[in-house]
């Protein structure tokens, strides 16, 4: 009779853990652990890789911002032909990398020829471990919202891949990427259906709307055009670039 | 095995090309050259600071750190809103940056200009920190438009 209890707690728990395993794998998008600031703060921020590649640990992540310069600009999800700075004034070199050896070695910026920081990447030394999550350590600084515009919130959608293996862009597959990224922009990165992190900048109550917007808001959202991803999402090394090979 | 491989790999490559990684200045010093080929005279340096809310005014200063050449002189300008104001580094080289100048235009968005007044590199030091009411540094951060 023990022993069969035995089993029965032993079969429980490997199903139980299988059901964890199965339900992380599911729902556990690698995200920003801040999502939604307040303009005009700053804040520590993680990346938070949820997850490997299977039961393959990840080696890597790569991550993009929207740079504002040509990005694709919604507002209340209609097609906006102006500047980001329309909305926000001060966008760009905002999320930059606070450095840390705690998940992976060596790390660095993705910047524009001003030195601007539109991404980052972080790899190498010991991998993270499939079944758990890393933080990915930086720092938003202070958006502020344009206070002449009715912009109530601006959603910065954040491609990131998290690397299992480096391959050529051939090699992607489920064993070697994980990729919270978006659809239909037409990259290699792009996954099924909108995957990617997101970073939203909320006004504040300090900033009310200009009264010609009749008191109501509008809600912008920014994506990162194909040639940005294209450009950006490698992780270039020292002038070499090491992923994808 | 083969992500093993890989790994190894990437870790040796980080590892050998990490040693000839130069170190970043220090925070909320910019410093450049302008004009390098020595041929544009209206080179302009564009730069947003942004302090938080708890600022009550961004100070700066310039320093041009290359030798003296006769009539070339570095300048700052700093726009907040509906005020500006500038300051001129009176003496290249000799390590004493600009007079110190500052807007007191609370947190938010400041500009930042730097040009010489002819032909010729120069390279300079930026220095800008957002203070509170009562002398104390707060968030700043920078954003470069435009160098050329």
């Amino acid at each position: 009779m023990t022993n069969h209890n035995k089993i029965k707690f032993v079969a429980g728990s490997v199903i139980a853990a299988a059901i964890a395993v199965i339900g992380q794998n599911a729902f556990a998008h690698t995200v920003l652990e801040v999502p939604s600031i307040v303009e005009g703060v700053r804040t520590s921020n993680n990346v938070v890789v949820g997850h490997g590649c299977g039961e393959i640990n990840v080696i890597g992540t790569s991550v993009v911002f929207p740079d504002g310069v040509d990005s694709t600009i919604t507002v209340d999800g209609q097609p906006h032909a102006g500047a980001l700075t329309d909305f926000i004034q001060n966008w760009g070199n905002l999320n930059t990398k606070i450095y840390s050896k705690a998940v992976f070695t060596f790390q660095g910026e993705k910047t524009d020829a001003n030195g601007n920081a539109s991404g980052f990447w972080a790899g190498g030394g010991d991998s993270l471990p499939h079944d758990m999550a890393g933080f990915i350590p930086f720092r938003t600084s202070a958006a502020i919202i344009e206070p002449t515009s009715c912009a109530t919130s601006v959603k910065f959608h954040v491609p990131i891949v998290d690397i299992c293996e480096i391959t050529s862009i051939d090699g992607f597959s489920d064993e070697t990427v994980n990729r919270w990224t978006l659809a239909g922009l037409g990259t290699p990165y792009d996954r099924p259906e909108d995957g990617a992190a997101s970073l939203t900048i909320t006004r504040s109550e300090a900033n009310p709307l200009p009264e010609s917007c009749g008191g109501t808001g509008q809600v912008v959202e920014v994506k990162p055009s194909a040639a940005q991803v294209n450009r950006d999402m490698p992780i270039i090394f020292n002038g070499s670039q090491i992923w994808p090979q | 095995m083969t992500q093993l491989f890989f790994q190894k790999a990437v870790t040796i490559m980080f590892t050998l090309t990490a040693l000839g990684f130069a170190g970043a200045g220090h925070a909320h010093d910019a410093g450049a050259t302008m004009d390098p080929d020595g041929n544009i005279a209206s080179f302009t340096g564009y730069a947003q600071v942004t302090c938080s809310l708890d600022t009550h005014r961004l100070i700066a200063s310039v320093q041009d750190t290359s030798l003296p050449q006769a009539n070339l002189l570095v300048n700052l300008q700093m726009i907040k809103g509906i005020n500006a104001i500038s300051t001129t580094d009176p003496v290249s080289g000799d390590g004493v940056p600009s007079p110190e100048v500052s807007i007191a235009g609370g947190g938010g968005v400041y500009l930042l200009l730097v040009n010489k007044t002819g032909p010729g590199p120069r390279s300079f030091i930026v220095s800008y920190h957002c203070m509170s009411i009562n002398n104390e540094h707060t968030n700043t951060d920078i954003k470069v438009n435009q160098f050329q």
